[in-house]
């Protein structure tokens, strides 16, 4: 039915309206820069605080540039419990997978670790495949084949390591600050006078 | 005679609520179905309405007891979050089955 198809779409574009400032995107890419920096320097703890603090600072920015811009809603309680679902089982995720990729290099069957870059990266475009799903933004599909594409050229055309993430990494900030420019460029700051003038 | 399919299609349209029957208020409707609350400003940028034409529909909403509109102060600036009311929750899925079932009673062409 049409007046269900419209309240679809329309669902759909405030779902989305979080994701068009690219700051996510950003936050993801800076992730997986991470990984392919902390391949090459071997630092996991600093990374580790560098994505905390960049958490943050995202949080941040969503404050300070996105809500003055494009305004503020709060999503309902079961869309909410949903998202708290999805960044648990993805956080739980991505550190059992951490730390098995860590701690299990002796014990790993030869199998295994002939193609544990290729699963731990397919895993990981899975998971941004899921988030783009759940959360409703299809760019993001985008982004998890070219992870894949990624550990598939580490795997099979030797392509080295580092690059695996820094490469999807690098690209996927870059579509993050393309798409944070032409937000802002879309949305200027509003001096409020408008909002003051609602009922 | 008139069809009994007739007769229940013009009790589907007399039902249907004119105050939400207007493009621009069932619009500002079902965002605000959609979420818990969301601010002027979202509202204003989603729908593309002037500020003036959002102020004067949003005041009949509010009239009818179908919108909550709460001023607050978000960092010593003015801010005002609006929220659907139970009222206007329930009339917005009466409105929509109205004009669902109104739509389906129309004779094919």
């Amino acid at each position: 039915m049409q007046i269900d198809a419209d309240l679809k779409k329309i669902q759909h574009k405030v779902y989305i309206s979080y994701f068009q400032d690219g700051l996510w995107d950003i936050l993801l890419g800076v992730f997986l820069v991470g990984w392919g920096l902390m391949i090459i320097f071997d630092f996991v703890a600093v990374m580790g605080g560098v994505w905390v603090a960049f958490y943050f600072i995202v949080l941040g920015l969503k404050k300070w540039l996105t809500y003055p811009r494009a305004g503020y809603i709060k999503i309902t309680e079961a869309r909410r419990q949903q998202m708290r679902m999805v960044i648990l089982g993805v956080v739980l995720f991505l550190l059992g997978l951490s730390v098995f990729a860590l701690f299990s290099v002796a014990t790993r069957p030869a199998w295994l670790s002939e193609y544990f870059m290729l699963l731990f990266g397919t895993m990981m475009a899975v998971v941004i495949a899921m988030l783009g799903y759940w959360w409703k933004v299809t760019r993001w599909y985008a982004y998890a084949v070219l992870l894949f594409l990624a550990a598939a050229s580490h795997q099979w055309l030797d392509v080295p390591l580092n690059l695996t993430f820094t490469v999807p990494g690098g690209v996927i900030v870059l579509c993050g600050l393309v798409l944070l420019v032409r937000f802002l460029r879309r949305y200027p700051k509003t001096n409020g006078e408008g909002i003051n003038a609602v009922a | 005679m008139p069809s009994r399919k007739s007769d229940v299609s013009k009790q589907s349209i007399a039902g249907i609520d004119r105050l939400i029957h207007e493009p621009a208020r069932y619009l500002i409707m079902a965002y605000l179905f959609v979420v818990e609350s969301a601010d002027a400003l979202f509202l204003q940028r989603q729908t593309g309405l002037t500020w003036g034409n959002l102020s004067s529909h949003l005041s009949k909403l509010e009239d009818a007891k179908y919108v909550d509109i709460k001023k607050e102060f978000l960092d010593k600036k003015p801010h005002t979050m609006l929220q659907l009311t139970d009222d206007g929750r329930k009339a917005f899925k009466q409105y929509r089955l109205n004009m669902k079932q109104a739509l389906e009673d129309m004779p094919k062409l």
